[in-house]
């Protein structure tokens, strides 16, 4: 159990409790509080306010790129400790992200946010869109702040289900996020580099705002031939090639549950396992 | 981890006007160093990116550079530079 689940999942995963996607829990955010200021949306960002020393991730990154590496272990230690206080994002596979789309209602495919950040991507049409809106916050689109918006459209079920096995087959790990509060609103597609969590996890270890989901994958060495088929497919530097063994080999402290190896692998020969069932993996996000 | 020195990267922000529309160097860059984000948001009202300084290109993850000066070679307006820091041998 991560520690989403212990407070908002009622005795089971955090995200398969309906109660996370209702119109109520989205009205409990508390009026005039603002999300979180992202990694460089304030004009200001990198330079500290007068009279007072920010420490967020650009300091954080200045002082590393200066070679400071106590100062760098410092700020993160301190953003871990603030971002532990709040829920976070979570790797979810792919056959729960079928569960939660029959939950979350309405669904609706729109821009990625850090892909338009980090590569200047104009995602203009649905068939572009990776990032996907959960729950009553998406019919406000709208009236987002034009950086958020780009476009919008909603899905069936059924269409999303499709859309989400589509970007599952190119390559693309799937993540819950909270919008706000606790509310679940966003479900995004990413990958290595341009999503900002998981960069912010694996290059900075950031490792509040991205929690692992609750399954390791295994390889069954009985079954894999290695046609090696998963390879390229991890983001995490978890599954490797093992040449003498000719066999896919899984990093089980690198992984991340993601099961992107297991939806590529054609003969099954990758399954999940209950990650809190697993004595020295159970308290690894 | 050990420490390391990143390469500073200067940008001509004179030079460097509409790097929303250029993104030759957001999309160049191997290991995605740089971000581009709105000087101004008006509310109900889109940025038009072919207009100069809507648009501002910063350097967001510095200690990602590798300095392999692939930006500044796809750069139509040479505004941006990488250097190593004085002192540290290239």
């Amino acid at each position: 159990m991560c520690r989403m689940c212990d407070s908002l999942g009622g005795g089971d995963t955090w995200y398969l409790n309906p109660k996370n996607y209702s119109n109520r829990m989205y009205k409990l955010r508390e009026p005039g509080k603002r999300p979180t200021e992202a990694l460089g949306n304030s004009p200001n960002a990198g330079a500290a306010p007068q009279g007072q020393t920010r420490s967020g991730l650009p300091e954080a990154i200045e002082a590393k790129a200066n070679g400071d590496l106590d100062t760098f272990n410092k700020i993160i230690g301190d953003m871990n400790q603030r971002a532990l206080m709040r829920p976070g994002g979570q790797v979810v596979p792919l056959h729960e992200v079928m569960e939660v789309l029959d939950m979350g209602m309405p669904v609706a495919a729109m821009m990625c946010i850090c892909r338009k950040n980090t590569r200047a991507c104009e995602e203009c049409s649905v068939s572009e869109y990776s990032c996907m809106g959960l729950g009553t916050g998406m019919f406000k689109w709208e009236r987002w702040p034009e950086r958020y918006k780009g476009g919008v459209e909603f899905l069936s079920t059924k269409q999303a289900k499709e859309w989400v096995e589509y970007w599952d087959k190119k390559g693309m790990m799937h993540m819950l996020m909270q919008e706000g509060g606790d509310f679940i609103g966003g479900l995004c597609n990413c990958d290595y580099p341009d999503c900002g969590p998981i960069r912010h996890r694996i290059d900075y270890g950031l490792y509040a705002q991205l929690v692992k989901s609750e399954y390791v994958c295994f390889v069954d060495w009985e079954k894999c031939n290695g046609c090696g088929d998963c390879l390229g497919r991890c983001h995490y530097n978890a599954l490797k090639f093992e040449a003498t063994m000719e066999k896919a080999h899984i990093d089980q402290f690198n992984c991340f549950g993601c099961g992107l190896c297991e939806t590529a692998c054609p003969r099954d020969a990758i399954s999940y396992f209950d990650r809190k069932k697993i004595p020295g993996l159970a308290n690894v996000w | 981890m050990y420490p390391i020195v990143a390469p500073i990267i200067k940008i001509d922000q004179a030079r460097c006007t509409t790097p929303f529309a250029c993104k030759l160097c957001l999309q160049a860059c191997p290991t995605a160093v740089f971000g581009v984000f709105e000087t101004k948001m008006i509310r109900l009202e889109e940025t038009d990116k072919h207009e100069p300084g809507n648009y501002r290109l910063r350097v967001i993850y510095r200690d990602r550079c590798s300095a392999c000066n692939r930006c500044v070679d796809v750069c139509p307006e040479h505004a941006l530079t990488v250097e190593m820091p004085a002192g540290v041998r290239a």
